[in-house]
Order: structure tokens, then C-alpha cells, then sequence
């Protein structure tokens, strides 16, 4: 380029910046954020490898954070990917913890138990910071509603509030260690209200439903629990018909929560017959591939409960207890 | 000559078969116990956590701990009695069933700050206090803080106990004596659920909530006391949860070293509640003046001594209470009463 054009586009870029106030940081964010919504997230969600996700989680923080508030909404979606991966970790500690208490090793489970609470308060320190960025970019929820620019923007915000709800439940898991303050759950459920729900695969009305029928749990309010399983599974059908089963993993963890093994190996079999049966949506690949990481991590602690050892390969959506032999096979008096 | 071989082979022998059996002592396998396990949050919930953590310290001391997590405390109890499990907590409320002793330390106003609860506590897991955590097959294994309650009230003008008259307060049905204290302290007592009763609060349904200072902020009480509200700054009481065991199931020496965990983690247990209290914005804090704080004194004095006249709460525990109370400040006018409890 010659010196003249060179020096007509510095002019045009200092214009640029000293009409709009801009800094190049600024720019530098929006157009980040731009890049990100028509590029990289299209690509991520389309992706196979939940590997990346973590990957791009960590690596990203770096490179992003730095960019001042224009780079708030792609946040959410950098900090829950990097939560999930410090939350992975600590998931994998709580499967040594079991392991070592299957072997009746004090030390090793002690050991990891320190382990998963060190990982489970990054990970809610993580979290906090997107919903945090959140709040910065679309106001306090809990009031109005913010108004969106777009879907990526609706999804920021998902994303923001569905991670605001993690820290709290982590952060509430080790003693408060990440400061994450508790008003951010009333107000992270009232922010998912505003979130369309059919168009986010049932998730936010998922999450809410299993808010109502964990306080009907407490109340002894079987109608309003089955109600709230009513919804529940009209979510599920939401995000079931656009191959993305997100709600699986909400419907198995509310299950743990409530200590119904039972139940949460109907979902887990429930999900593997699905996602043999009809291929996730291509454009959204990832999310599914996501909930059945979750989903087989789930099943990896039940495995390790009950036999010390986690899901064997090629086993998922089986159990150790499941019948060998079926019911209608025959018996060799009646053949000989 | 043979006499001494003889003597060397039976010395070599008998050390031969003294380390057999202290090698078998020492890799006997720790006893399986049934757990019903008190969760309110649920599985993976903070209370979930706390008991990971004891479940591998349990195995130090000879227990295998197979726990089985319940959201609803009095079915716990239930299952404890009925046998189908050999260990379970529980909030002391529903412990007093099982040792009266112990289930009159939620008695109101009896330790009004947590130094005097860590005394009490240290006190209950001295070796020489083992014999009032034995009633029948059952014992105390354990008892962890739960943090102070204290009254929440719309109303910041309330300097006593007196100002709550007829204010409206929620009690919990399933909890009949919640009911009682509700009533002895002159208030109308409105029937709701565990999840309702801060909703009601929040919506000016009722004057007066009680509940620790983790609260505050999970429930945004906060819309409860806008615009003229406050919280009374003398907790009404200390709330805990008990570890209740059957003694002829625990491995020798589990209960005292169990008793002594929950001792030696107090600071630990109490920790997110203290920054909780911490965190309260400073200008809700209701102060009581002297007078106030003689008169609340007085009220709850005699609320205790009714429940134990209805033979409610215990009279060796009140007495140990008002001691500890006594010895922490002499100038109490109670420790000079002739009917002191």
C-alpha cells in the first residue's frame, strides 16, 4: 500500500475514533463480539469435540476480559463453558473421593474431597464473573425485562443467568468460599423468565419447573409436583423436537438431588435410546454432545457408588444391576 | 542345651503369633452402618457436602457410613426408630424425642452469642458428659451449629419483646410448639409452609419472620423490610442439627471421636453463617436498650421454665445453660435469683 492510502486510512481511523468516542479497545471488542456471533459460535455449536468447549473456555478468558465492557455478551458463553471445565474437574475428584471410599482409603478421599472443593469454588468464581458481565451489559434481572438485539443476545443472557444459578449452588457446596452473593438466585429465575423458552430448547422453563416442583418436595404438594413434572416434560419435548436435549441433563440432576436413583437411570436410558434413534440438530451439535458428557458423568458417579469403577466403555445408558438375562429367553429343560 | 532351644523356639512362637493377632486388630474392616440422612438442599446440596466429609472421617473411627439422603427431618426420625437405619441427623426440634437433654439447647435466648454456644458444646463433648448423650440404645453422636435465628420485623420501632404483641407471625403447622412459643410471646400465629413463609413476609402478609442471616439475601427479606423494618440484633435462639446413633450399633469409641469432630470443625461449620450476619446492612440491626434487654431476658426466662414445667424441656439442660450464662456474665439477675433455672 502506498504511503498515501496508508496515511488516508490512519486519518479515517482517528476520525472514526475521536467522532465516536471510541477507544480501539472498544472496537476491537465490538468487533470481537461481532466475529464471534457470525463466526466462531456458529462453528463451536456445530462442533463435535466438548473437549474445545473447555479448551475455548480457558484459553479465551485471557484474550477477551481484558477488552473492556463492549465484550460483556460473549462473557457468559466464555465463563460457562470455563465453569463446566473447572466443574468437570472437581466431578472427577468426587469420583476418586468415591473410588477411595469403596477401597476404605481415608487419606485419598479426604485428599480429593479438598480437590473438589477447590475446583467447585473456581468454578463458581468463574460463573459469577459471566452473570456478572451480564448484569453490566442487560441491567439487574428482576425488574424489566431487557430488550434484545437479537437471538445471540437472548442466548448471553441464558447463559448468564442459567450460570449465575451454578455459582450460587456451587458456591453454597463449599461454604460461600467464592463470595457469590445469594440474591443472585432469586434474581438469576426471574431473569430466565424473560428468556423465550420454545426457542431455547425448553431449558429456561425446564429450570423453573424444577424450582416449583423441588419447593412442592418440601410442601408434600403431590398435585403441584405433578404439575410441575407436567411442565417438565413439555420442556423436554420443546428441546426433543429440535434435537437438542438439554433438558435431559436438568431432569437427571434434579433426580440426584433428590436421591431418586431410579429416576435418574430412566433419564440417562431415556437419552441414549433418543439420541440413537434421532441425530442432534446439526447446527447445534455441540449443546447435545455437552449434555451427554453431563449425563454419562452422572452415570460414571452412580457406576463408581455401586461397583468402584465408572461407566465402562461402550456401556452407557446400562447399569451394574440391570438383568443379564431376559425374561422371555429359555429355559434348556424345555429344549432337551 | 535343648531346654534353651526349646525356650528360644517358643519365644519365636508366641511373637510369631503375637503379630498375627495384632495384624488382624489392625486390618479389621470398618463396620457398615445404615445412615438417614437429613438434606434440606438435597443431594450435592451444602448439608450433603458437610456429611462427605464425615462419612470419610467416620471411617477413621471404624464406620462405614451408607447414607441415605431425606429432604423432610421427620421422616428421618421415623426410620430411625423404625430400625432402617442405625445413624441419622436431624434439627434438634425432632432430636428432643430421642434425648430430651440435648433437644432443650433450641430452648429461646439461652445462648445468646455463639461464645456462649462453643462453650456449651465443648462442655457436651468432654468424655466426662458422655452419660447425658445415653438415653436407652440411643445417643448423641454429634451436634452442629446452625447458625442464630433471629426475628425479622416490618416494624423498627419494636424496642422489646412487648412491641410484637399482635403482630402477626408464621409458624409452620408440623411444628406445634413453634406455635406455643409464638403465642407465649403474644403474637397471632398464621399457619404456612417451608416454602411460603418468607413469601408471605416479602408480601406484608405477616409483621415478624424468624430465620438465620443466610436468609436475608436467598429470600430478598429485604422486600420484607422495606421501607421501615429491621432485625432484632438478640438472636432468639441457636439453631442445630443432632447425629442421634443406635449405641449397640457404633464400633467402640465412634460416638466420643464423632462428638469430638463436630467440636473441633465449629469455627468452620459457622463460618458462611458469621459472614452471612456479616454482610446484613448494618442500619437494619435492631439494638435493644438496657431496659429492653432486661425485659426480653425476662420473658424468654419464663417461656423456658413453662416449657420445662410442661415438661417440655429439659431441667438439668436449662440449669446448665443458665450456668454457662452466669459464669460469662455474674451480673445477670437471674444468677441471684432464688428460682433460678
Amino acid at each position: 500500500m502506498g504511503i498515501k492510502n496508508w496515511v488516508s486510512v490512519m486519518t479515517a481511523a482517528t476520525l472514526a475514533v475521536s467522532i465516536t468516542g471510541c477507544s480501539v479497545r472498544d472496537m476491537a471488542a465490538s468487533g470481537m463480539v461481532s466475529f464471534g456471533n457470525k463466526y466462531m459460535s456458529p462453528w463451536f455449536m456445530a462442533s463435535n469435540d466438548t473437549d474445545i468447549m473447555c479448551a475455548m473456555g480457558e484459553g479465551m478468558a485471557a484474550m477477551t476480559y481484558p477488552m473492556g465492557p463492549n465484550i460483556d455478551p460473549m462473557i457468559p458463553m466464555v465463563t460457562l463453558a470455563s465453569g463446566m471445565c473447572a466443574d468437570e474437574k472437581a466431578k472427577q475428584e468426587e469420583l476418586r473421593f468415591l473410588r477411595a471410599m469403596h477401597k476404605d482409603d481415608v487419606t485419598t478421599a479426604q485428599d480429593a474431597r479438598t480437590m473438589q472443593k477447590r475446583w467447585t469454588a473456581l468454578s463458581a468464581e468463574r460463573q459469577y464473573f459471566g452473570y456478572q458481565a451480564a448484569v453490566r451489559y442487560f441491567g439487574e434481572p428482576g425488574k424489566e425485562c431487557p430488550d434484545f438485539a437479537d437471538d445471540n443476545e437472548e442466548m448471553a443472557y441464558l447463559f448468564g443467568m442459567f450460570g449465575a444459578l451454578q455459582a450460587v449452588q456451587m458456591d453454597l457446596a463449599v461454604g460461600g468460599v467464592a463470595g457469590v452473593p445469594l440474591d443472585v438466585m432469586p434474581k438469576a429465575l426471574e431473569g430466565l423468565k424473560c428468556v423465550n423458552s420454545d426457542k431455547f430448547w425448553g431449558l429456561p422453563d425446564a429450570i423453573l419447573a424444577v424450582v416449583d416442583i423441588s419447593k412442592s418436595n418440601l410442601d408434600g404438594d403431590e398435585d403441584a409436583v405433578k404439575l410441575g413434572k407436567a411442565r417438565l416434560q413439555k420442556a423436554a419435548r420443546a428441546g426433543e423436537e429440535e434435537g437438542v436435549r438439554m433438558v435431559h441433563l436438568v431432569e437427571a440432576a434434579m433426580y440426584v438431588t433428590q436421591g431418586d436413583e431410579a429416576a435418574v437411570k430412566e433419564v440417562i436410558r431415556k437419552h441414549v435410546e433418543m439420541i440413537e434413534e434421532t441425530p442432534p440438530n446439526p447446527d447445534l451439535n455441540l449443546l447435545d454432545k455437552m449434555t451427554t458428557r453431563g449425563l454419562r458423568l452422572i452415570s460414571d458417579k452412580l457406576w463408581t457408588a455401586h461397583t468402584g469403577q465408572r461407566t465402562p466403555f461402550g456401556k452407557f445408558g446400562t447399569f451394574w444391576d440391570d438383568q443379564v438375562i431376559s425374561d422371555d429367553s429359555m429355559d434348556i429343560e424345555d429344549l432337551l | 542345651m535343648k531346654t534353651r532351644i526349646m525356650n528360644h523356639i517358643s519365644k519365636i512362637v508366641a511373637g510369631l503369633g503375637a503379630g498375627l493377632i495384632l495384624s488382624s486388630a489392625q486390618a479389621a474392616a470398618p463396620v457398615p452402618i445404615k445412615m438417614c440422612a437429613f438434606m434440606f438442599m438435597g443431594e450435592g446440596g451444602p448439608e450433603h457436602q458437610a456429611l462427605l466429609d464425615y462419612q470419610a472421617a467416620a471411617l477413621n473411627w471404624g464406620a462405614k457410613l451408607e447414607m441415605k439422603s431425606y429432604v423432610n427431618d421427620k421422616i428421618v426420625a421415623e426410620e430411625l426408630k423404625s430400625g432402617t437405619c442405625d445413624i441419622a441427623n436431624m434439627p434438634s426440634l425432632q432430636a428432643r424425642a430421642f434425648n430430651k437433654f440435648t433437644g432443650t439447647l433450641d430452648a429461646p435466648a439461652s445462648m445468646p452469642t455463639y461464645a456462649h454456644l462453643e462453650t456449651v458444646l465443648q462442655t457436651l463433648a468432654k468424655p466426662s458428659a458422655a452419660k447425658y448423650m445415653r438415653n436407652g440404645d440411643y445417643e448423641i453422636i454429634g451436634i452442629q451449629p446452625a447458625g442464630a435465628v433471629f426475628i425479622f420485623t416490618n416494624d423498627k420501632t419494636v424496642k422489646n419483646i412487648s412491641d410484637l404483641a399482635g403482630k402477626k407471625m408464621a409458624v409452620l403447622d408440623t411444628m406445634p410448639e413453634m406455635r406455643q412459643l409464638v403465642v407465649d410471646l403474644g403474637m397471632t400465629p398464621v399457619s404456612s409452609t417451608l416454602t411460603n413463609i418468607f413469601q408471605k413476609f416479602n408480601n406484608k402478609a405477616i409483621d415478624i419472620t424468624g430465620a438465620p442471616a443466610f436468609v436475608y439475601d436467598m429470600m430478598e427479606l429485604h422486600k420484607g423490610l422495606e421501607p421501615n423494618g429491621g432485625i432484632l440484633e438478640n438472636p432468639v435462639m441457636q439453631g442445630n442439627t443432632q447425629f442421634v446413633g443406635r449405641t449397640s450399633k457404633l464400633p467402640e469409641g465412634f460416638a466420643q471421636k464423632s462428638r469430638e469432630y463436630f467440636v473441633k470443625n465449629f469455627d468452620q461449620t459457622l463460618k458462611f453463617v458469621r459472614e452471612a450476619e456479616e454482610k446484613i446492612p448494618k442500619d437494619l440491626w435492631i439494638p435493644l436498650g438496657e431496659q429492653a434487654q432486661k425485659d426480653y431476658r425476662v420473658q424468654t426466662r419464663q417461656i423456658r421454665i413453662s416449657f420445662r414445667d410442661d415438661n417440655i424441656y429439659d431441667a438439668k439442660m436449662l440449669t446448665l445453660l443458665r450456668k454457662i450464662r452466669c459464669k460469662k456474665d455474674a451480673t445477670l439477675a437471674e444468677c441471684t435469683s432464688p428460682d433460678a433455672e
